[in-house]
């Protein structure tokens, strides 16, 4: 288990460097970075002088290397728009976008488990076929006009909710979120639900397919012979044998969540990390754009490296070192 | 105490018969072997018995009495309250019965939890004392272990205290050595056998090897194609088969990794194609023309036309 | 393949929406010539007929707008049709190039195994590890907006997926006695990657193409639709929404649900047919 540890831990900061390096080159290999490093008015002189203050007139790897210095120093160097420290920037905009992803996501499991598991449990009925077409047509429409539509359905003719924007906020443990007042709900509930349908779909997918080979498995068959009630067989024993995929896929969901968030912050104006770099692309602040990616991907590769730990906790057959059947 | 009459078991949309007029009992402490190829309907007439088959097969006829109960005619609430109580089931393969993400403590508890109110330490309780019983050694600390931490005879032995739990009055065991190797299998047939006679439970051992049943069986009871083609006591039936099925089955050695009987050719019929008369005519050593035309009657429990002498 | 084609005949849900696709698609090629406006065109494009509702007559007569005009005053059904255009051409182009590209490097990474297999396949696990709309959205970002760089960053994001496929598909054939025999018998390597090789990997191939051309096509429309996408003079169906969706306070909703629909049915006609064919070639995941 702890060599399995190490093992992964390696492969994700590999993973990290490879990404960083990528990013850097293509920054670097699309234009002159002094260009876009310095404002647009610049002289040439200043613009040498930006050169040389940077480290660009050195060598392409000690450039890597110094970036990747400020890296480990937090440094992802400055934005021109807001003139402010990336990191700052974007880590002001972590708390919404995290409040939202969560939200998204405790609202896919509360639609797609239950879903998923009348599908599978009642695999090639009418209420299955329906769950399953169900679940493709969701998965079908477009992340942002499903949004639209849902902004037009419940802001605008019927007025249930906000179109936009995040609610008030109240601090709660010292973190700003707004899941602690009425006016914070109401204006998360559209955004959120807008990325948990999406996601929901694929929860339906998996939860499905597990639960309907568990059903026909040869150990659920024996617990009936054991006499036990059907609520506790689906619950316990073809619920749990889901649980171990899942966690897989619920990675997979936090990626997405990241992702398409991006779009569904876009859609609904909601201050968090995607609406940003959207902005910053608009007005092509690059120490922004790339100091989003930089620290999307890190959250990504911590995501995959959790996922595999959990998922490795999870079954007792790969725990205690035997290999799955 | 069980009483099966007439049991007919098909598969409902076709309406192939798997099962075709089984009728039998079963005597308190008795051990009934039921033998047969695979494909005899065997197993389908055991899960029949409890209600466990499969979908798209179902019951089509006949009557299964156990403590006076039909319960081919049960609710379905009611038949899972006497299953894992009243009459136990031991499958063929542990490795894939056992839930291979749940500890053994956990999945012999709620057997017994499924019939008996009682707490959660007076059901740990009783299953570290069965464990003890069928020898597992340290008992207590296996409870915390899961399937795939046993060897294959601990597993099996496991399954087998999981049955005898809720002191039933009927196991049900398919093909439950099958998987393991022989000296293991007598070991555990040895076991059974002990833990039947102490508690009074019956059992219904179904197999494909009839030498198996000689010493460990009262009575015996050979199925083919569906039906019970001979029925008799041990002692009479490995004395003097009067079947020709039976006596091929008997004269059978076991081939390691060959599953058909060596001296005797072909397979059995398709169910969905069986030849007019006894359907054992195509295969049978001893076969007359009328064994083609004509279903064979049941005479001194063989369904034969022409059965073996019995030698005096 | 046959067989799994031949399959739809018993789902004739399926067999609607491979119709009804193919159906949009001959709209989108007709559309110079079944449109009633060519809303490129700025002469004939009316500025004061702006906004107007479905059915509405055009001021200076001649056409009525079936599906109203958009902020521009331009004929949504026409501006549909053509957005469609741009959106399966750039979709189609992108699945094309992605395709071979993936499908030759998973062959040859199959074929040649070692630290060439080894290599490949880390770059398409890191790929993979990504959600395909964020490894397009990062090319956007770094190379701009544009039809050209749209169709880089859909190759970018969708080759591993045909590569991973490719790559499992060729690896059963070259367990095979008569690979080896071409071995042996030193024909050159792209022969047998071609003639022995691919043609064993189409069926597989043809269900990511499906499911990914759908992928293609939403992923095209949500970046156009962040302004990320195709130019503003020749909107996609992502662009027509993102300006519809600019009236969506004032009521004005025509502009923004009819391109939706259109990108919606192509999405989910191109998804239940590819579903079909995935299910119809692995019974055992139905």
């Amino acid at each position: 288990m702890a060599a399995y540890l190490v093992r992964r831990l390696g492969q994700a900061v590999f993973v990290l460097l490879l990404v960083s390096f990528l990013v850097f080159m293509g920054v670097y290999a699309i234009g002159d970075p002094v260009q876009m490093l310095v404002p647009p008015d610049a002289t040439a002189a200043e613009v040498e002088r930006a050169r040389v203050a940077l480290g660009l007139d050195r060598p392409i790897l000690v450039q890597y290397w110094l970036y990747l210095r400020g890296l480990f120093q937090g440094d992802l160097g400055t934005s021109f728009v807001y003139n402010q420290p990336t990191i700052d920037l974007v880590l002001q905009r972590l708390p919404a976008t995290v409040e939202l992803g969560l939200a998204a996501f405790v609202m896919s499991l509360i639609i797609g488990l239950p879903l998923g598991l009348i599908a599978g449990y009642r695999a090639g009925s009418v209420a299955d076929d329906g769950i399953v077409n169900g679940s493709i047509f969701a998965y079908s429409l477009p992340n942002f006009w499903q949004g639209l539509l849902l902004i037009l359905l419940f802001a605008v003719q019927l007025r249930w909710f906000p179109s936009g924007g995040r609610g008030e906020t109240g601090t709660f443990l010292g973190i700003e979120t707004s899941l602690v007042t009425a006016s914070g709900w109401s204006h998360i509930f559209l955004p959120a639900l807008n990325l948990a349908l999406f996601n929901a779909a694929m929860v339906i997918r998996l939860t499905r397919a597990q639960v309907q080979a568990a059903m026909n498995s040869e150990y659920v068959r024996y617990a009936r012979a054991k006499g036990v009630p059907e609520g506790r067989i689906l619950m316990r024993h073809a619920f749990r044998n889901v649980l171990i995929p899942l966690v897989t896929v619920l990675g997979l969901e936090l990626g997405n969540l990241l992702a398409y968030g991006i779009i569904t912050e876009t859609v609904f104006n909601w201050p968090g990390m995607g609406q940003l770099l959207i902005n910053s692309i608009n007005v092509v602040d690059r120490p922004v754009i790339v100091g989003y990616l930089l620290i999307v991907v890190a959250m990504f590769v911590v995501i995959n490296l959790l996922v595999d730990i959990t998922y490795t906790l999870l079954d007792p057959r790969i725990r205690l070192g035997g290999k799955p059947a | 105490m069980l009483s099966v009459e007439n049991l007919v078991t098909g598969i409902t949309a076709k309406g192939t018969p798997i099962v075709r007029g089984v009728s039998f009992d079963v005597q308190p402490g008795q051990i009934l072997g039921v033998v047969g190829e695979s494909g005899s309907g065997k197993s389908m007439m055991a899960y029949s018995l409890i209600g466990l088959l499969p979908r798209g097969i179902a019951i089509a006829g006949g009557r299964v009495i156990f403590d006076g109960q039909d319960l081919t005619a049960m609710p379905v609430a009611q038949l899972r309250r006497l299953r894992g109580d009243r009459i136990a089931m031991i499958f063929q393969d542990p490795m894939v019965a056992l839930n291979p993400v749940l500890t053994i403590g956990e999945q012999m508890i709620e057997a017994v939890l499924a019939h008996r109110r009682v707490t959660r330490q007076q059901a740990r309780a009783r299953c570290i004392a069965v464990l003890g019983r069928v020898g597992i050694p340290s008992p207590e600390e296996r409870m915390a272990s899961y399937p795939h931490e046993f060897s294959g005879g601990m597993r099996q032995r496991v399954v087998i205290a999981i049955a005898f739990l809720n002191d039933p009055a009927l196991i049900i065991a398919d093909e439950a050595t099958t998987a393991l190797d022989v000296t293991i299998q007598s070991q555990i047939i040895a076991e059974i056998q002990s833990l039947a006679a102490e508690t009074g439970t019956a059992i219904l051992w179904i197999t494909h090897d009839l030498s198996l049943l000689s010493g460990f069986a009262d009575h015996v009871m050979v199925m083919y194609a569906g039906q019970v083609v001979e029925t008799a006591p041990a002692d009479r039936i490995f004395a003097a088969p009067r079947h020709p099925y039976t006596a091929a089955l008997m004269e059978a050695v076991p081939v390691p990794g060959r599953t058909r009987l060596a001296n005797l050719p072909g397979v059995p019929p398709a169910l969905d194609a069986l030849p007019a008369g006894c359907a054992f005519a195509p295969r049978c050593p001893r076969v007359q023309p009328l064994c083609r035309e004509q279903a064979p009657p049941v005479t001194d429990g063989a369904r034969c036309h022409f059965p073996l002498e019995v030698t005096p | 393949m046959r067989n799994a084609i031949l399959s739809l005949r018993h789902a004739p849900f399926a067999l609607f929406c491979l119709a009804l696709f193919l159906l949009i698609v001959v709209a989108a090629l007709l559309a110079p010539w079944i449109a009633p406006q060519n809303p490129y065109d700025n002469a004939v494009v009316d500025f004061f007929d702006s906004n107007l509702p479905p059915g509405s007559p055009a001021g200076m007569g001649g056409m009525t707008y079936w599906l109203g005009t958009d902020a521009l005053g331009r004929d949504l059904w026409s501006a549909i049709l053509y957005g469609l255009r741009i959106t399966l051409t750039v979709a189609a182009t992108a699945s094309m190039l992605a395709l071979v590209i993936g499908v030759l490097a998973g062959l040859v990474s199959a074929y040649a195994g070692g630290w060439v297999d080894a290599v490949i396949m880390r770059l398409v696990d890191i790929l993979l590890g990504f959600p395909t709309i964020l490894v397009a959205l990062t090319i956007m970002a770094l190379a701009g907006a544009g039809t050209g760089n749209l169709i880089l960053a859909l190759v970018v994001a969708q080759w591993p997926y045909y590569a991973r496929t490719a790559r499992s598909a060729a690896l059963v054939e070259i367990g095979q006695d008569y690979i080896e025999a071409a071995r042996c018998l030193e024909l050159p390597h792209w022969r047998i990657i071609l003639r022995h090789l691919l043609p064993n990997s189409i069926s597989p191939i043809m269900v990511v193409l499906t499911l990914q051309l759908a992928h293609a096509v939403a992923i095209e429309a949500s970046l156009s639709f962040l302004g990320l996408g195709t130019s503003i003079e020749r909107p996609s169906l992502g662009l027509l929404i993102a300006n519809g969706s600019r009236e969506i306070l004032s009521g004005h909703t025509w502009a923004l649900i009819y391109p939706g629909l259109a990108l919606a049915a192509l999405i989910f006609t191109v998804n239940v047919f590819g579903d079909r064919i995935r299910r119809a070639l692995n019974p055992q995941e139905a």
